[in-house]
């Protein structure tokens, strides 16, 4: 028996992906969650291709990782609970 | 809950409950597993359905029953009204008790079922799905089972981690948002649901008015989740709620998306079968999906426990299950898409002024036939999507 996890392996990225891979800049947090602004409605679980949101009872995690950046989450969510990670700037964390 | 069972169900949804409830009635030994802490809970629906249908699965109850409906209206954005009786009788129900009571029942018929319990894994054997890993109270654990079926409502990642392909086109995803307003005596009709469509209030969707008492009503929105760059969902519905009801209050916010794609093609895997909003099986025009799960779930279970009975739950075993719906479902489904995309791409004013025509007419005394007619007399240019009516009217019937 083996386990299937969550996240099926990354595919291989083409060489050119790959390379734009490596030059952009890295930033661990793609996708910020406001946990207190979202509803818990698993919309942007469904839409994420990679598969890397998870909604706990009561708590949205995203593996950002496995985050490709594709907004697709941050479209769909019927709230605002969602935001691409500015590098330095965010609409929830900003300085004053 | 044991090292194994028979069938696992993922998701205490309706068709989860129902799904769960016919296995433990064929006499097998059924786990329902839900991630939410309460059944129902929160409420992620406008808790419209269809009463003939629902009672097919329940037995009519007051307790979850806020209002019977006589008649729906349709509304344009200058606020003409089409009205028209609805194709069956209509609740509004309270999807709380509603949720709980499905899953009671199946409780009843013998399912074990438990809350605070998220399915976070899938296992494989051979080949085929096995079973799941459960996280509760912060511990995880494996749990086998022979047949497990995938209810786990619009997120449908249970089925996605078995590989079936549920991520839907952003397109045919709604994004939805609804407020329980208060004060809503006097502005509207308790025993009339309402839909308000124009693209420029609800981009690719409508906006809904369902009474829940005399003075509360569900207000609520869909838009497609490709047309967000406006405002989202809930900025939307901000803006209709503030034109047509100023001063009323949010007794409650709900949030939600749902698949609006039609069925899946593939709802089944070896060792696993999907229902519900978890297969698309929503209507994909008014994203009604309630009634529709609880079909698709009885379906899956008349196939799967004849599957379990020969000892056989390979895909090929199971799809008899996806033939069923096809048959019963799948013209319908791709009708009310077509309408759908439809009334996406109709000019706005084209749409106001068929509803501002249509709201002229005795529609009750016309044959659907004599309403189309006039409405084509009045804009020639609907001659194609008439067409489109035409025969997916046809499918309806
Ligand atoms: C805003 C809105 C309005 C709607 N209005 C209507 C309407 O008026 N009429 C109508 O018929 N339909 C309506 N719908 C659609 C309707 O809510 C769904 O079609 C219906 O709930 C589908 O039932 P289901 O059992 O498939 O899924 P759900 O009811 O979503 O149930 C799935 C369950 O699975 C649980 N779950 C998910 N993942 C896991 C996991 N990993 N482990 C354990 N449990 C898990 C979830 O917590 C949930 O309880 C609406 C939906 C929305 C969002
Ligand atoms: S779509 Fe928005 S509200 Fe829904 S779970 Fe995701 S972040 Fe939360
Ligand atoms: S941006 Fe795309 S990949 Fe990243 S979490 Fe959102 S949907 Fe998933």
């Amino acid at each position: 028996m083996f386990r299937f996890f969550r996240r099926p392996p990354a595919p291989a990225l083409s060489p050119v992906l790959a390379a734009t891979e490596a030059l952009a800049p890295v930033s661990a947090v793609k996708v910020l969650i406001a946990q207190d602004v979202c509803h818990h409605c698993g919309g942007c679980v469904a839409v994420c291709p990679p598969d890397v949101i998870f909604l706990d009872a009561m708590h949205l995690t995203i593996d950002q990782d496995g985050c490709t950046a594709c907004e697709r989450c941050v479209k769909m969510c019927p709230v605002h609970a969602l935001e691409m990670a500015a590098p330095k700037e965010s609409r929830h964390a900003r300085s004053v | 809950m044991r090292e194994a069972y028979e069938v696992i169900v993922v998701g205490a949804g309706p068709a989860g409950s129902v799904a769960a409830r016919r296995a433990a009635e064929a006499g097998l030994d059924t786990l329902l597993i839900e991630k939410r802490q309460e059944i129902g809970a929160p409420v992620r629906c406008a808790e419209a359905v269809g009463a003939l249908a629902t009672q097919e699965f329940i037995d009519e109850d007051p307790r979850w029953i806020n209002a019977r409906i006589d008649y729906y209206s349709v509304s344009n954005r200058q606020g003409d009204r089409v009205v028209v009786p609805p194709t069956e009788p209509t609740w509004v129900v309270d999807r709380k008790v509603f949720d709980y009571e499905l899953a009671h029942v199946a409780n009843q018929a013998g399912a074990t079922v438990v809350t605070s319990a998220a399915a976070t894994g899938l296992l494989r054997e051979d080949g085929r799905a096995s079973g799941v890993t459960i996280k509760r109270f912060g511990k995880t654990r494996d749990v086998k089972a022979k047949l497990i079926i995938a209810a786990d409502g619009t997120e449908s990642q249970i089925a996605r981690w078995a590989g079936l392909k549920t991520v839907p086109p952003m397109a045919d995803y709604y994004s939805g948002a609804q407020y329980l307003l208060g004060n809503m005596a006097g502005r509207m009709e308790p025993n009339r649901c309402e839909y308000h469509v124009g693209m420029t209030m609800a981009p690719g969707g409508y906006l809904w008015v369902f009474p829940k008492s005399a003075d509360t009503a569900n207000v609520g929105i869909v838009i497609t989740s490709d047309k967000t760059a406006g405002g989202t969902a809930r900025d939307y519905l901000d803006r209709f709620v503030a034109e047509h009801y100023p001063g009323s209050s949010i007794l409650n916010v709900v949030v939600g998306g749902i698949p609006a794609t039609g069925a899946l093609k593939k709802m089944v895997t070896d060792g696993l079968m999907t229902v519900g909003d978890a297969a698309h099986q929503a209507d994909p025009l008014t994203a009604g999906g309630i009634n529709l799960g609880m079909y698709g779930a009885d379906m899956a279970l008349q196939v799967g426990i004849e599957a379990l009975r020969r000892g056989d739950v390979s895909a090929a075993a199971l799809q008899p299950y996806e033939k069923m719906w096809a048959e019963r479902f799948g013209k319908m489904h791709a009708a009310l898409y077509q309408i759908r995309k439809m009334m996406t791409q109709m000019n706005p004013d084209t749409l106001d002024g068929l509803i501002r025509t249509a709201s002229t007419l005795d529609l009750q005394s016309m044959t659907p036939g004599a309403v189309l007619m006039t409405l084509l007399k009045e804009y020639p240019v609907m001659l194609l999507q008439a067409r489109t009516l035409v025969t997916t009217g046809l499918i309806l019937k």
